[in-house]
């Protein structure tokens, strides 16, 4: 549903952080650990977390009675008498 | 009975009041306060520079006909079933008569090819039109007028904020022969006979609407009539006496399209839908309560934040909106604030105290394959930012470099051609990564895409099957589009946590 205007006219990210390849070896390696896998899967639930109130409040949002299907839309102009 | 003869005539705009210049009179029981969205449109044209008016007369209107023959046409006193038709030109008014008298010659002499390239560098200083209905209680009809500029052009305020108007699409518009252009979103006055403001709201929406799929532009007469087709909460239809939400979303269903209700408990989560839906190309539906009254105004477009600290969701960035209201004029600044956790929007008025109202309700209408509810599109971000941030701390273990891995993410859906599109326009896209994406991975209608960004690795994008919705969200790819190797393991191992490729150069 993009509209194509100039706005979506996004730069990449600029990387400013530079790291050194044996520091991003040994996380790859970490993750094939079944040890450090268990501790990164226990960090992001830890994560979760603390964004719940963020997600109950995103399916709040989506939680609709009959009274709000009811409400009356009929705001009129400030010169319009009737 | 012959049609009117046509008649175009040529003002230097500021002259003299639109209202005057129109003939146009008060009608009993009201006052010259009728005319305050003309009056609003007429200084809009202003502050884009406008320097002539065009009024051409008759113009027919669709949806002035359309309503003329449901409503209009059974009075006793009887209304023209045509209207007229005002152009705003950021030119003087004789050079907008050499170049519309200079593309025919053009055409003539040179050819089709000559005649467009005259009418598009007219179209360069047009800034749109307004619809002017023979009822002088409400003669603002169809109006669609270039929004602001994206870039503010007072330089202050460029170094803080951009105007983004994704909401809005490109209408052609012929002026003696002349074809112009004008990017916007049309607006009308509710004239409180076939259309309330809700009917209002819902056509300027499925405006843009009609951009994206081939739903023919529903008329304000056929919305109302759509919309209490199988109930009348409040009693007749016309003289509309407002609609409630159920038929507001009745409406657009039966225009083809799916009405995503929501009620944003909060005003993070309002910013996080409305920065989403305009993003995605939507001008959505926005419902405002004022104590008892309840209104329905358009957004299709926002106001974001440049300047400042680095935000976790690019929802943050959302400062204010620019909406079409009904009661006033098109393009109204408003901004979006709290009221204790209710969201409200802000409308500053022109010599009076600003218009709080809450946001209650926010109706985004989307292609009705599109079963991926923003909601869903919200909650999936939320995740993959968890996942991402998490990586970042297990490399933070190993690289002192990195001692906070803040992750931004950004989400909206798109069709997959607009999502090409958009790497176009970034600075160091890979057209291989873009030939395996496409020649790769099967593409629904609309693409949900989650960007995660960061300044650790660049940017990673999750493409998320629309036609799939929770709890069976399928992911499609996760795309590296930073050419490098930390873009890549982010991608890898998200394309391993939500099942699907990794895009990414070898």
């Amino acid at each position: 549903m993009c509209a194509g205007t100039a706005s979506d006219r996004q730069k990449r990210t600029p990387v400013t952080v530079r790291i050194d390849e044996e520091a991003i070896k040994k996380a790859q390696e970490a993750l094939r650990n079944p040890e450090e896998l268990e501790r990164f899967e226990a960090g992001r639930r830890k994560k979760q977390a603390l964004i719940e109130a963020r997600i109950n409040a995103v399916r709040d949002s989506e939680r609709l009675t009959q009274s709000d299907f009811a409400i009356r839309i009929n705001a009129r102009p400030r010169a319009c008498l009737t | 009975m012959k049609p009117p003869s046509p008649t175009v005539t040529y003002h230097a705009f500021g002259k003299q009041p639109l209202e005057s210049l129109l003939r146009l009179d008060p009608p009993p029981f009201t006052t010259a306060e009728v005319f305050s969205q003309l009056r609003y449109v007429e200084h809009y044209a202003g502050e884009l520079d406008c320097q002539t008016i065009v009024i051409e007369t008759p113009y027919i209107d669709r949806d002035h006909m359309e309503d003329h023959s449901t409503f209009y046409a059974r009075n006793l006193t009887q209304y023209p079933n045509f209207c007229r038709r005002v152009h705003f030109f950021a030119k003087p008014s004789a050079d907008v008569r050499r170049c519309l008298r200079e593309a025919i010659e053009a055409g003539a002499t040179a050819g089709l090819n000559a005649f467009r390239t005259k009418c598009s560098e007219l179209s360069r200083s047009y800034l749109g039109f307004a619809v002017i209905k023979p009822l002088h209680g409400s003669a603002v009809g169809r109006t669609v007028l270039r929004p602001y500029p994206d870039v503010p052009t007072e330089p202050d305020r460029a170094q803080q904020f951009r105007r983004s108007f994704q909401g809005t699409r490109l209408y052609t518009t012929h002026l003696l022969g002349n074809e112009l252009t004008v990017r916007g979103l049309a607006f009308q006055q509710q004239d409180a006979g076939v259309s309330a403001c809700a009917t209002t709201a819902i056509w300027s929406s499925l405006q843009k609407m009609s951009d994206h799929e081939d739903i023919s532009p529903a008329t304000p007469a056929q919305i109302t009539a759509l919309a209490s087709r199988f109930s009348l909460p409040f009693g007749r239809a016309m003289p509309s006496e407002g609609l409630s939400i159920d038929q507001m979303c009745q409406a657009i269903q039966a225009m083809g399209v799916a009405p995503n209700l929501l009620r944003p408990p909060d005003t993070a989560t309002a910013k996080s839908y409305l920065y989403s839906a305009i993003k995605s190309g939507s001008a959505p539906i926005l419902i405002l309560q004022f104590h008892a009254t309840y209104h329905a105004v358009v957004a299709p477009g926002m106001k974001l934040r440049i300047h400042g600290e680095r935000v976790r969701d690019a929802a943050d960035r959302l400062i204010g909106l620019y909406v079409h209201d009904d009661r006033t004029g098109p393009y109204r600044r408003a901004s979006l604030a709290s009221d204790g956790q209710t969201p409200c929007l802000v409308i500053p008025e022109a010599g009076e105290s600003p218009e709080s109202w809450l946001l209650t309700h926010i109706i985004v209408p989307i292609y009705p394959k599109n079963r991926l509810s923003l909601p869903g599109l919200v909650e999936a971000a939320l995740d993959v930012q968890g996942n991402v941030e998490r990586l970042g701390e297990l490399l933070g273990g190993f690289a002192e470099s990195l001692p906070e891995p803040q992750v931004t993410v950004d989400y909206w859906a798109c069709r997959p051609h607009s999502y090409l599109s958009q790497q176009f326009e970034a600075d160091d896209t890979q057209p291989d990564l873009i030939t395996t994406l496409f020649r790769t991975v099967p593409m629904p209608r609309y693409l949900g895409v989650i960007r995660a960004s960061a300044d650790w690795f660049g940017d990673v994008d999750l493409l998320i099957d629309t036609t799939s919705s929770r709890p069976n969200i399928q992911c499609l790819a996760a795309v590296a589009w930073t050419p490098n190797a930390l873009s890549a393991w982010v991608a890898e191992s998200l394309a391993e946590q939500y099942q699907c490729d990794t895009i990414r150069i070898d």
